[in-house]
């Protein structure tokens, strides 16, 4: 049923995906990678990263659904509004979030000063880590959430109240299964995208290791030569991506059997 | 206020009068209900009814009125209570079932929110139970996508009547149902409200559904109730052309005999066999010797005398009340319904040997119908025939005319209500 036409450009888009990953495993200096995977260089970047983005999760989790929740059970009007102002971050280049950040929390920012008042000082602290990238994977957890929450309609939920659910009740044990795939989905993107956020961070929390170096830093560290080999910038990669696969593969299989 | 008025009004399950303008629709309505009455709410598409459900459920808000239910009001200015604590069901055409939890958990989870109020094990417990009543006691494991839509919409009116409410809607519950898996929904709506004592509202199009399920009627168009009575009073003496259209049928709401409907007056309409079956063969009493009235058997019924209504009337008083104790294959509630162009209307008695009811009324009325003349023949309930007009000018029919009609049995179904 597929034009054959396609699969020309088909190939052309799936090579443009696949090839340099491809060219990355050929870089990699294989017998060098157990010594370059366990020096603290890599080890203390990936477990920053999977710290920090861990609990950026979590965050998206806590704000974003609720965020998401009233969105989709809004006015059309004000829905379209939200929606707008939940995605522009989601376009704007991290480059730009993280001046943004810096703007509202740095030390002229308008919130910065005050918090600087009360002796908090959040740029270039691993809570700045930990903002920047909620900042950048917060707006994938609530569109997706949101859209689940759209296809599932309110029917489920009006049913529930008939039976004599209180709303609590309802969102509890109606509405977030329902949403449970859109709900997953969004929570993999939020890591991914915590996981692998580099432009934000750089500029609002900056690059010390131990403290706001994450996984993109050191590669990024690790690249431009201060001290390390491309080697390792390539090993870091292949890591960074292992960790992604394995993320991945897990919520695959969970929700495999999820739905059997 | 009439001191009558109070005591009606005390004694009324429901009382709703409700306002709604949506754009140029405007919804006009009050509705009573006693407490144990299924209402049928009968009308074209967009007149409203839905609408008036949702309203009673607390899903919509009315631009002004009020809904009282057992004395409590539920709806009126200033006052809104949520459908959560309304305690009034909802069953649709879709049956909705939370498609992540099993049949027994949908059922259990009405019997934890609802007016049961059961702890996770106590409602299992039940929830198994409620499914049993439905029929459905393997399927308790089951995920609602792996049920057949008549299966799901078992489940959907056992978790609707779990929660226990004080009034179910039922929002055409037969309509997404195909045409074998239809009858057997609405019996088991029928036993279960019976069983459950709960009183119902049913939108439907379907005249089956208001003879079976209802024993009032109430007629929307445009917003507005046109009509509202006792099913037989308002399908006899239709006000308004859907109604006409709708109740274009015979309908004779009398009791079963012998696999036959008996009417007030004492006919008797044998019916199609397979409705015959049904009528004879369901409920635990076994069949009591036949009366008089049915001793006949179909084929015999081309007997010299038509049934003597003096006889008859006198019979049916003792089955009414009989009726009224313990419901049983013999002298049940039932119905027989047939079309007025299935009654063949003769000026001598006529002569068959295949099955058929076969009775002599006087012409009491002669109009214009739809597919021909419309002939209105004495009874309880009047008979309508339909002919051609140039058969009503060769029989040289007139009013007061006394004719021989009948009906071939396999014409005539019928239902138990």
């Amino acid at each position: 049923m597929i034009p054959r036409v396609l699969y020309l450009p088909a190939s052309i888009g799936l090579g443009l995906l696949v090839l340099p990953l491809a060219g990355l495993l050929l870089r990699v200096d294989w017998p060098g990678l157990p010594a370059l995977l366990l020096s603290p260089e890599a080890l203390q970047p990936l477990g920053l990263s999977l710290a920090t983005a861990s609990v950026s999760t979590l965050l998206c989790l806590l704000f974003g659904v609720p965020l998401a929740v009233v969105i989709a059970r809004s006015q059309p009007r004000v829905a379209g509004l939200l929606r707008a102002l939940v995605t522009v971050p989601l376009v704007l280049p991290p480059l730009v979030g993280g001046i943004a950040l810096l703007s509202l929390l740095g030390r002229g920012g308008v919130l910065g000063s005050t918090l600087e008042l009360v002796g908090l000082r959040i740029p270039f602290t691993t809570a700045a880590v930990v903002l920047a990238q909620t900042f950048v994977a917060l707006p994938f957890l609530v569109i997706a959430v949101e859209g689940a929450l759209r296809t599932a309609g309110t029917r489920f939920e009006r049913v529930a109240a008939t039976l004599g659910a209180h709303r609590g009740t309802v969102f509890a044990r109606i509405t977030l299964p329902l949403v449970g795939p859109g709900l997953l989905a969004g929570t993999v993107l939020s890591f991914a995208r915590a996981l692998g956020e580099f432009g934000a961070t750089a500029l609002f929390a900056g690059n010390q290791a131990g403290v706001t170096r994450t996984m993109p830093l050191a590669i990024y560290t690790a690249f431009n030569g201060s001290g390390v080999t491309t080697d390792q910038a390539v090993a870091l990669s292949l890591l960074l991506i292992a960790v992604a696969v394995i993320i991945l593969v897990l919520v695959g299989t969970r929700r495999a059997s999820v739905l059997s | 206020m009439t001191p009558a008025l109070w005591k009606s009004a005390a004694n009324d399950l429901l009382a709703a009068n409700l306002q709604l303008t949506r754009g140029s629709f405007t919804l006009d309505v009050q509705l009573a209900l006693a407490p144990g009455d299924v209402l049928a709410l009968l009308g074209p598409n967009g007149a409203g009814k839905s609408t008036v459900l949702e309203l009673l459920a607390g899903l919509a808000t009315p631009d002004s009125g009020t809904v009282t239910i057992d004395g409590a009001v539920l709806t009126a200015p200033g006052r809104f209570v949520t459908a959560e604590n309304r305690a009034i069901g909802l069953l649709g055409q879709e049956p909705l079932l939370f498609p992540h939890l099993s049949a027994r958990n949908n059922i259990a989870f009405a019997l934890r929110v609802g007016e049961a109020h059961l702890n996770a094990a106590e409602s299992r417990k039940q929830a198994d139970r409620w499914l049993d009543r439905v029929g459905l006691h393997s399927f308790g494991e089951s995920k609602p996508g792996s049920l057949s839509g008549g299966q799901q919409q078992r489940v959907a009116l056992a978790r609707a009547l779990a929660a226990g409410p004080r009034l179910l809607l039922l929002d055409e519950p037969m309509a997404t149902l195909d045409a074998e898996t239809a009858p057997l929904m609405r019996q088991l709506i029928r036993e279960q409200l019976a069983d459950t004592s709960t009183s119902a509202i049913i939108v439907t199009h379907d005249i089956v559904d208001a003879v079976v399920l209802a024993n009032r009627v109430a007629v929307l168009h445009d917003g507005a109730l046109i009509d509202e009575g006792t099913t037989a009073a308002v399908l006899a003496a239709p006000r308004n052309p859907f109604v006409a259209a709708l109740a274009g049928v015979n309908l004779v709401v009398g009791t079963t005999q012998n696999g036959a409907v008996v009417a007030p007056d004492g006919r008797v309409f044998w019916v199609r066999p397979a409705d015959a079956g049904d009528l004879a063969s369901v409920g635990p009493t076994p069949a009591s010797p036949a009366t008089p009235l049915a001793v006949d058997a179909p084929a015999g019924l081309d007997s010299e005398a038509p049934v003597v209504p003096i006889q008859a009337t006198a019979t049916f008083g003792t089955q009414a009340s009989a009726a009224a104790r313990a419901p049983s294959p013999q002298n049940a509630p039932a119905a027989a319904v047939f079309r007025p162009a299935s009654v063949v209307v003769q000026m001598d008695r006529p002569r068959h040997a295949s099955p058929r009811n076969v009775w002599s009324a006087r012409v009491t009325g002669i109009e214009p119908g739809s597919g021909g003349v419309r002939l209105r023949t004495s009874g309880d309930p009047e008979v309508i025939a339909e002919l051609t007009p140039a058969a009503v000018a060769d029989l040289g029919l007139q009013l007061g005319s006394t004719v021989w009609l009948s009906v071939k049995a396999t014409e005539v179904s019928a239902y138990r209500r």
